[in-house]
């Protein structure tokens, strides 16, 4: 999307509200609470053998590993089986157990992974080095002209002679 | 808008080096002193990083990760 458009998609003010509080799934106490439970739960659901098929066929059309997981732990959410935090941690091990039903398989499949290519660890480290080292250079220079001008208004401040009645005569 | 963080979060957990299994800690030591000198599996500070949920993730994810491999391999071999 370009960043001008125009999104519709997306909630309408008092959505929210159209519904008793509780009365959603997702309102309710969730059914699995933590990330064992959890990685067992879809572990089990991709491994069975109609969604296995089903994620093979759909693996071949190219959509990206990355859009089913994240679809999977949203249905998850709003079905109120997992809060959204367990649902985010979920993603690796959904991508995970996918990649090996793909493996397994034989197919082709799209990680989805490709954009984050940029973001090699190495490239990401160059970077801050960088960043901090022209930070430190800016730094220094910014501080000499404030010490030399310090030194000079020192040099410079005039010599106020006493004139009062009890001043010390030199 | 609708954003997936999908690819960022698989790619942080999968860049986390290999996890290994703690070996317990045995004293070896036999006698009637042995009580007193047995190291006892106390819970420390050191363990409770392994029960936080993304550490606990990253250990799953790392064996299904080498489980694929072994798939894979196989494959290349035959």
């Amino acid at each position: 999307m370009q960043p001008n458009e125009q999104s519709f998609d997306r909630p309408i003010p008092g959505m929210s509200l159209t519904h008793e509080l509780g009365a959603r799934p997702w309102q309710q106490p969730a059914d699995i609470t933590n990330v064992d439970d959890a990685a067992e739960y879809y572990i089990t659901q991709i491994a069975d053998d109609t969604f296995a098929k089903n994620l093979i066929h759909t693996m071949k059309m190219g959509v990206p590993l990355t859009t089913i997981a994240n679809s999977l732990q949203l249905a998850g959410v709003m079905e109120g089986k997992h809060s959204v935090d367990v649902g985010i941690l979920m993603i690796p091990v959904i991508m995970e157990t996918m990649m090996l039903i793909g493996d397994a398989a034989g197919v082709d499949y799209d990680t989805g992974l490709a954009d984050n290519k940029e973001l090699d660890q190495n490239v990401v480290t160059t970077a801050t080095i960088g960043k901090l080292l022209q930070s430190e250079a800016d730094n220094k220079d910014m501080m000499e002209p404030v010490q030399e001008q310090s030194v000079q208004e020192v040099q410079d401040e005039p010599v106020i002679e006493n004139t009062g009645l009890m001043s010390r005569r030199t | 808008m609708i954003t997936n963080p999908a690819s960022k979060i698989y790619s942080s957990i999968n860049a986390l080096p290999e996890i290994k299994n703690r070996r317990e800690k045995t004293s070896g030591t036999s006698g009637m002193m042995s009580p007193l000198l047995k190291k006892t599996n106390m819970p420390t500070n050191k363990n409770s990083i392994e029960k936080e949920p993304a550490f606990i993730v990253a250990k799953i994810q790392q064996r299904i990760k080498k489980d694929r491999q072994e798939i894979k391999d196989m494959k290349d071999a035959t």
